[in-house]
């Protein structure tokens, strides 16, 4: 009795299955049969909104774009060591070596006099010249949307190790080392911190002392020997002020 | 095979690693301690300027080195050692104030094209290191 029971059990749960199985499929074929008999009028002919739509979507995309390129846009500078029509090889100041890729259409190059800048022609980038690349920058190359010709600074300080006032040199021991020579010139501007108010104040070379910190600036010309360069300014900060 | 037979030499296994075991690490705590400490472990490992509960890393946190810019002046923001005499230079000008807090905040002029700035900290505790940091900015009117 208890095994017919069983097995009763058993073939209803079966015929349960089947049936949940074939109402599954028939919801299924239905479904499919409304995407086929989706009027294709609606998806032809796109409403205002759908325009506007359409318009803000575009608008966004471009946004998008624009911002990436903007993120990406980045600017390396370095000294021209080849120069042909389709791209600018440079060697920056750590002595990384980048190609900047020209385009006919896209890239414009500039040369940039004090505080204006001029429009040029690629056939006045020079090799040995210093350049700043702008644009999409990829591992070892520069995308350029522009090449300006500028001129490279030494922007450095130390302590005074020597003073020769026969030349007007002075030798300047940095932190990593370096020894420079910087050649006072006529033009160059003199200047230091003053220890009670530190505004900066004209100064004569007879104040240069052996000891004191100074942070100079000088023009990059290439032709350097020895460390030496024609220094622009210097400013000094005296080691009195750290005896205070 | 009789199954005490099995047994037992499954017991006679077990207890053997388990031994093993305990001999290995054992042997290891030992030589452990036999051995000499070469550097000491409970002080500061730091540069005696370090140790300066004052001392703070110079750090500037704006601009990123290789900013392009399209105004002739940028804002320098940065964090140093408080009490420290801050000077900040590039070919175009020299600053040169006290800060006497962790962080600092200029705004300091461009030229056109590449400004290479270095900012150099002095701390008024003369124990402390002198921190330098140098940096590129691009002002560049030609952008996107």
């Amino acid at each position: 009795m208890k095994k017919i029971l069983k097995r009763e059990s058993s073939i209803k749960l079966v015929v349960f299955i089947v049936l949940l199985c074939v109402l599954y499929f028939m919801s299924y074929t239905v479904s499919f049969g409304q995407t086929v008999t989706a009027t294709p009028s609606s998806t032809l002919s796109p409403s205002a909104s759908d325009s506007s739509a359409i318009e803000q979507l575009k608008e966004k995309v471009a946004n998008k774009v624009e911002q990436i390129r903007k993120e990406n846009n980045r600017a390396i500078a370095g000294t021209v060591t080849d120069v042909s029509s389709a791209s600018i090889s440079i060697t920056t100041a750590d002595k990384t070596g980048y190609e900047i890729k020209l385009d006919d259409a896209l890239t414009k190059y500039y040369q940039i006099l004090g505080t204006t800048e001029k429009e040029i022609k690629l056939q006045d980038i020079k090799k040995g010249g210093y350049v700043i690349a702008e644009g999409v920058i990829n591992d070892k190359t520069i995308a350029a949307n522009a090449v300006y010709i500028d001129q490279p600074y030494l922007v450095d300080s130390g302590k005074i190790s020597e003073v020769d006032k026969e030349n007007y040199d002075i030798k300047v021991v940095t932190s990593d080392k370096t020894v420079y020579t910087l050649s006072i010139e006529n033009y160059t501007k003199q200047e230091m911190v003053n220890i009670k108010t530190l505004a900066i104040e004209r100064i004569g070379f007879s104040k240069i002392i052996q000891g004191d910190s100074i942070h100079f600036t000088a023009k990059i010309t290439g032709n350097e020997k020895d460390n030496t360069y024609s220094v622009d300014k210097i400013l000094i900060v005296p080691q009195e002020y750290f005896m205070k | 095979m009789k199954k005490e037979a099995l047994f037992a030499i499954f017991l006679g296994i077990a207890f053997g690693g388990v031994l093993g075991l305990f001999l290995i690490s054992k042997n290891k705590e030992l030589q452990l301690n036999a051995n000499k400490v070469i550097a000491p472990t409970g002080t500061d490992l730091r540069s005696p300027s370090q140790n300066d509960n004052n001392f703070q890393q110079l750090d500037i946190s704006q601009p990123n080195d290789g900013a392009i810019v399209s105004q002739d002046s940028v804002t320098i923001k940065g964090s140093t050692t408080p009490n420290s005499l801050i000077v900040i230079q590039s070919p175009v000008k020299d600053m040169v104030f006290n800060n006497d807090k962790v962080q600092f905040q200029v705004d300091f002029p461009l030229v056109l094209g590449e400004n290479v700035i270095k900012v150099t900290t002095y701390p008024k505790n003369k124990d402390l290191n002198v921190q330098e940091k140098a940096f590129k900015v691009y002002y560049l009117q030609e952008q996107l």
